[in-house]
């Protein structure tokens, strides 16, 4: 049972009723207590009555039409299941979350309707499923049975709650090479056990992928699984399907799909959950076909410079043109990451003391902190313990990019703007605003806390013209441009306001992580405040890697930790980038 | 006083609230959730017979009870009933019924008669779709068709929201309903919940959503 006073569940609380995006699908897959997840997955439930009411269509949410089976033609039972909601459709039905009162549980239905000219023969559909039925691996979901029911042929299967690597690809961007390596090993492995039962999958791609809640790389969709036991030509005879830009160069010459082809398309996923391009591009599948023939082929090194070779070399001996060149089985791509992993996971620090739902964030932020500490090596708070310490990507451990950056807090007031500097003073009714320019694209953060700790985020906020990453080489003015005069308003008085900005050419999850919690500035809206907690000062200390993350201390503040004050110009920075400016707020100015 | 940032087009008026640490400017005019005290003196201005005073507060209250309300109408409901007629009446309704209500503090006041409309409402609602499905057995005409809302989130999940809500204490429902249902501001939630401070109903709001999603995961299991 989780108590209502849980930290991080107040916290996305907190997020949900603020109107502030959540990273579910990060806050799913690295939650381990089966409760927790359980009150997550209903907030999120909660966080779209929540758009709902605010009339904001929800961004990352399926819509009403693909979330009910409420259209005429869809059925509200099949057989014994009782169908709750659709939860995917595409060019070959649709899959419902059901509910099957035999096994007591909740299961994932896919639904087929014969007599479209779909290219399904229902006795090898059911022939297929029943095979399917036949792969025991938790990799693999698993498929419960099939029929044909009402015109129909319906396979139900358990039902995974998590996210497709689509849509985490979406949210997170793109992934390390070792996280995505681990994930290609599990799914070598659902492959494997999938071979091993007489079948290869055929449509490996992000979207059959699903990162359950709780970690579990599951691999979904056999809508094309193909019996290896068949004679060839039978089974390319059904080669309809698949996504082009996953399908193996052999298959386009009408070779059969095979255990060949299964390591291709691992390989382009793999590829794609690194880079979010595709080795051999193309919009339609002529142009992914032409692109084959002429030899077009994207190398991961180009794209990655940064990634081990080991992890490289796997990629692409999966990706070969020449299936002879490719590991010859899914074992043998497996071991190759595996060898990979294998030096990657000996860090010299392992990050154990971090909370899981953090250390995916942690692992580019903590890369920049240690680049921070270097900068900033005459602060007396910057010991060197967290420089050691092991990011998620250590396989991955690039310098951070060089930039450079200027920026300047501005008070506007009676129509005249001036630059604050230092010690400088405000008043309600002052306007403040920022001007950004950077060299690189760079993600910035504003966040401003007074003598009490009460804090807000500045930016980046909804809504707003100018978002994260900045982009390079032209002046920026935030919050926005929305409006000519979009601008911060101070509204009360009394004591100092610290600005802390943060700059970063990578984007910081975990910051944002922790920011999504603030109190954010909307138009002609009250603005409240709010102290981060000490546990997550612990965190951001850590990521800024100064300390080893311990709690705060109490009474602990952001502007005690990042004390590197707002200079006059350009600087020059790698990696993340923090500076303070104080200005003075008196109750009578 | 702890200074505070508002992001806003043009001049927010500054003001000073005592019992605000933010100095939160009023809501806007219009808003289901307004300054407590204008609604009181409108209130007792209609008691008295001012039909001025009563259409100022059906001005106030009524757009966002209708908006709230259309959202959890089906279609069919919908065109059989006019929103707008629902919500009227209710309101009125509940306006007659406050001559014994003393409110402790105007907040008070607030949270009753938003409350009492909610759940007039809803009343009225289900009575509606219980009536459709009486005529739909005579008819053979579809029983109820989902409302919007229920459409957004499906049938299941808002059954569970319901039942979860029900089961809440009434000021963790009343903070979830302001915050989630009608967008109140925090600062109209501490006047209605009577917090000390923005910072206690920001908490408050939070508990409440916890407590709900956790109830909700109990109907799941």
């Amino acid at each position: 049972m989780t108590a209502p006073d849980d930290a991080r569940l107040l916290s996305v609380a907190g997020s949900i009723s603020n109107g502030a995006s959540v990273d579910w699908d990060r806050l799913s897959a690295e939650e381990r207590d089966a409760d927790t997840s359980r009150v997550l997955r209903e907030l999120q439930a909660v966080e779209r009555i929540v758009e709902f009411h605010r009339g904001a269509e929800p961004t990352d949410a399926p819509t009403a039409e693909d979330t009910m089976p409420s259209d005429s033609t869809a059925p509200r039972t099949w057989g014994h299941l009782t169908l709750l909601e659709r939860i995917d459709k595409g060019a070959f039905g649709s899959v419902y979350r059901a509910h099957d009162p035999k096994l007591q549980a909740d299961v994932a239905l896919k639904l087929v309707p014969l007599g479209e000219d779909r290219g399904l023969d229902p006795s090898r559909a059911l022939k297929e499923a029943r095979l399917l039925a036949r792969v025991r691996h938790p990799n693999v979901v698993r498929v419960h049975g099939a029929d044909v029911i009402d015109g129909r042929v319906g396979i139900w299967m358990e039902f995974v709650e998590g996210q497709t690597l689509t849509t985490l690809l979406s949210a997170r961007g793109s992934l390390g090479p070792r996280e995505a390596a681990l994930m290609g090993a599990d799914l070598c492995q659902a492959l494997a056990a999938v071979h091993a039962a007489g079948l290869i999958h055929g449509d490996v791609k992000a979207r059959n992928v699903m990162r359950e809640a709780g970690g579990r790389t599951v691999l979904m969709d056999f809508g094309t699984g193909k019996d290896l036991r068949l004679p060839p030509r039978v089974a390319a005879g059904i080669d309809v399907a698949g996504t082009p830009l996953y399908i193996a160069p052999e298959v386009f010459r009408g070779e059969p799909r095979s255990a060949l082809s299964d390591v291709y398309s691992l390989g382009v996923l793999l590829f794609h959950l690194v880079t979010a391009e595709y080795p051999v591009p193309g919009r339609t599948r002529a142009e992914v076909e032409e692109a084959h023939t002429r030899g077009a082929h994207i190398r991961l090194r180009d794209r990655r410079p940064d990634a081990p070779s080991a992890f490289v070399d796997a990629i692409e001996r999966a990706i070969a043109i020449d299936p002879r060149e490719r590991f010859q089985s899914i074992g043998a791509f497996e071991a190759a990451l595996a060898r990979f992993l294998g030096r990657a996971d000996t860090p010299a620090h392992a990050p154990s003391a971090w909370p899981r739902w953090i250390a995916a964030g942690v692992g580019v932020a903590s890369l920049i902190g240690a680049a921070y500490w270097a900068e900033n090596r005459g602060s007396k708070t910057a010991p060197p313990a967290v420089t050691a310490r092991a990011p998620v990507d250590s396989g991955a451990a690039a310098q951070p990019a060089v930039y450079r950056i200027d920026t300047a807090l501005y008070k506007r007031r009676d129509s005249g703007e001036t630059r604050l500097r230092p010690g400088d003073r405000v008043a309600p009714g002052d306007e403040l605003f920022a001007r950004l320019r950077v060299s690189a694209p760079t993600y910035l953060y504003i966040v401003n806390e007074d003598d009490n700790g009460e804090s807000f985020l500045l930016f980046p906020l909804p809504g707003q013209a100018v978002e994260n990453p900045i982009a390079a080489g032209t002046p920026v003015r935030v919050p926005g441009t929305r409006a000519e005069d979009t601008t911060w308003q101070i509204t009360s008085a009394g004591g100092r306001e610290h600005f802390l900005i943060f700059a970063s050419s990578e984007r910081l999850q975990a910051f944002e992580e922790l920011f999504a919690a603030l109190p954010r500035p909307t138009f002609g809206k009250p603005v409240t405040s709010s102290k981060l907690s000490e546990g997550a000062l612990g965190k951001l200390r850590g990521v800024g890697g100064l300390t080893a993350a311990p709690p705060a201390a109490p009474g602990a503040r952001l502007a005690s930790i990042f004390t590197s004050p707002l200079g006059d110009g350009e600087e020059t920075a790698r990696g993340l980038w923090v500076r303070q400016l104080t200005v003075e707020n008196p109750a009578r100015p | 006083m702890i200074g505070t940032l508002t992001l806003t087009l043009g001049r927010v008026p500054t003001m000073a609230d005592s019992r605000s640490p933010a100095g939160v400017p009023i809501a806007p005019e219009g808003d289901l959730c307004v300054e407590a005290e204008s609604s009181l003196t409108l209130l007792q201005r209609a008691r008295a017979g001012d039909e001025a005073a009563r259409n100022a507060l059906c001005e106030r209250y009524i757009p966002r009870l209708q908006r709230w309300a259309h959202g959890r109408l089906p279609a069919s409901a919908r065109g059989a009933l006019e929103t707008v007629d629902l919500v009227q009446d209710t309101f009125i309704q509940v306006l007659r019924r406050l001559d014994d209500f003393e409110p402790r503090h105007p907040g008070a006041f607030q949270g009753y008669l938003r409350l009492t409309l909610v759940n007039r409402i809803r009343d009225e609602i289900r009575r509606v779709q219980h009536r459709g499905v009486a005529e739909a057995l005579d008819t053979a005409s579809p029983a109820s068709d989902p409302s919007p809302l229920e459409q957004a989130i499906g049938q299941e999940t808002l059954e569970r929201y319901e039942a979860a809500l029900a089961r809440l204490k009434d000021d963790d429902r009343e903070a979830v309903i302001m915050r989630a249902e009608l967008g109140c501001s925090y600062a109209e939630i501490m006047e209605a919940l009577d917090k000390p401070s923005i910072a206690a109903t920001y908490m408050t709001v939070s508990r409440a959503l916890v407590r709900l999603a956790q109830e909700m995961s109990h109907d799941r299991a």
